[in-house]
């Protein structure tokens, strides 16, 4: 039994980072109609942006955190002009293998300036909490409150805002929304900042609780989609259900398969999902 | 001056002309209903006008200001307003939300009053300001459609199947609507599918068939002109 509580504190823990990664996904398919492949690695570039801040020029986390987060926010939106948004016009394949492309180059770009050797933020092991049996390390807690801090900033922002409300109405009818005069492009620039910005947390989340390495986010690729297609891609709080959902079934399944197979549980729940109920649990888009 | 003047606009969605040389005019406080049958270029016409196809010839003025192939959220700062047949609301958003992104365009700040307005028009929408879009029904989604293009109170408003897919109650409180907006001075082009009924209110009306000009009168001739009954009011 507190085997099991242990492995579902994991996928609490794993579930969050997922998540940060599958509001993005959701957000650009919601607006942009495209699987962005070059997320993950979008992931990785915030964990290796903070990297240059608590590394070489040894800053405090909290205050290099907000600033990898809105510089990979930048770089994205940054990307979009210089790719995406000349190849609007075109399918959603071309964007898709566009975003396969822009994901490639940015893990090179990454493995010639950092190495291929993984990375640590801070040397030294930091001991758990332990609580009947149960065990969690104080950064795991952080990772934890953090998303919930994050996803609550992004709940606001989608209903208060006047932007955050022009992109709900953008992911739910773009047409009407050009109509209404909505200034589309400025949409999909904040777009960006947002759904690039979450996945960086997510990545320094990732790059806090195990290493850094340049192909940590292509691996976090697959549960990331499995997560947003659980949840209902274009859905942004099916993504959260999803990424909770996905991390936990990973950490469970170490109970009957080797952990080297965790993957193949995402594969599997977004494959079955795809195939029974493909808008997802809260009903997002096709 | 007219409100709205389309001169000789040939156009479609490809490379394909769906309009040949339609030419239709909106004087200011009008009401002109466009009817013809199903694949006639009716809805087309109001796509041209906002900007939503290629014009491949011809000219579309607003006030005597040239806004041919101008993008829809230019066109739309200058006071004219859609409301398309379908997918006409923001179905996930409030309808509180749904009227706030129609003045998205609005910096002055006249936002509450405006509502408020739209609220008098529509009341049944008051009572249902914080209630998801997508769950109300027919009737309720037209009045929020209508209203989202209300918000930036429009000198001109162009609406594509007010009727459509709507209970023969919702139907009569739709079109009563319209007259209403119209009396205060809105300037309204509608295409119909209903279309007796919208001519009964119509100050003109054009017939357009395959992508032409037809035929043009007031709404209350073209209702008594025995070749357009038999031809294009079912008898």
């Amino acid at each position: 039994m507190a085997e099991i509580l242990q492995l579902i504190i994991y996928g609490i823990v794993l579930g969050s980072i997922i998540t940060l990664g599958a509001i993005g996904v959701s957000m650009i398919f919601g607006i942009l109609r495209f699987a962005h492949f070059a997320h993950g690695d979008i992931m990785t570039l915030g964990a290796y942006l903070a990297l240059i801040g608590v590394g070489p020029l040894s800053l405090p986390m909290l205050g290099v955190f907000p600033l990898a987060v809105v510089a990979t926010g930048l770089i994205a939106a940054g990307i979009d002009r210089l790719i995406y948004r000349h190849l609007r016009s075109s399918s959603p394949i071309i964007m898709l293998i566009s975003s396969v492309g822009t994901a490639l180059m940015l893990r090179s770009l990454i493995q010639l300036i950092w190495g291929p050797d993984n990375k640590i933020y801070t040397q030294g092991i930091s001991m758990p909490y332990t609580y009947a049996d149960l065990q969690i390390k104080p950064e795991q807690i952080t990772i934890v409150l953090g998303t919930v801090a994050l996803v609550t900033l992004l709940h606001l922002f989608l209903h208060q805002t006047r932007m955050g409300k022009a992109m709900r109405a953008m992911s739910d009818n773009m047409n009407l929304a050009r109509i209404s005069g909505i200034n589309t492009e400025r949409v999909i620039f904040w777009a960006w900042i947002i759904a690039a910005g979450l996945g960086a947390a997510g990545g320094i989340f990732l790059g806090i609780d195990t290493r850094l390495n340049p192909i940590m986010g292509w691996r976090l690729l697959l549960p990331v989609f499995a997560a947003a297609i659980l949840g209902g891609i274009g859905s942004y709080y099916g993504a959260i259900l999803g990424g909770i959902v996905i991390g936990i079934s990973q950490e469970l399944s170490t109970l009957f398969i080797s952990p080297a197979y965790k993957p193949a549980i995402a594969f599997g729940i977004m494959v079955l999902m795809l195939i029974f109920r493909p808008t997802g649990i809260m009903g997002g888009q096709k | 001056m007219s409100l709205l003047q389309v001169d000789e606009v040939s156009g479609g969605y490809t490379s394909v002309d769906i309009l040949h040389d339609v030419s239709l005019t909106v004087e200011p406080g009008e009401i002109v209903s466009v009817i013809g049958p199903n694949g006639a270029g009716k809805s087309t016409v109001m796509k041209a006008v906002f900007g939503l196809i290629r014009v491949r010839k011809g000219r579309i003025a607003f006030q005597n200001q040239d806004i041919t192939g101008l993008r829809p959220d230019t066109i739309v700062r200058k006071g004219l307003c859609y409301v398309p047949q379908e997918f006409n609301i923001f179905p996930s958003l409030t309808v509180r939300e749904n009227l706030e992104m129609g003045a998205f365009v609005r910096q002055d700040g006249g936002l509450a009053e405006q509502m408020e307005l739209v609220f008098q028009l529509f009341p049944p929408l008051k009572e249902r300001e914080k209630q998801t879009a997508g769950h109300l029904s027919g009737g309720q989604r037209q009045m929020v459609a209508m209203g989202r293009a209300l918000m930036l109170d429009p000198q001109l408003l162009l609406l594509d199947e007010p009727s459509s897919g709507l209970s023969p109650l919702f139907i009569e409180q739709i079109f009563e609507r319209i007259i209403e907006i119209n009396a205060t001075g809105v300037g309204i082009l509608m295409v119909e599918q209903n279309a007796k009924k919208a001519l009964s209110f119509s100050h003109r009306g054009y017939i357009l068939t395959m992508g032409a000009n037809r035929h043009e009168d007031t709404g209350q001739n073209l209702l008594v002109d025995p070749e357009v009954g038999q031809m294009f009011l079912g008898g």
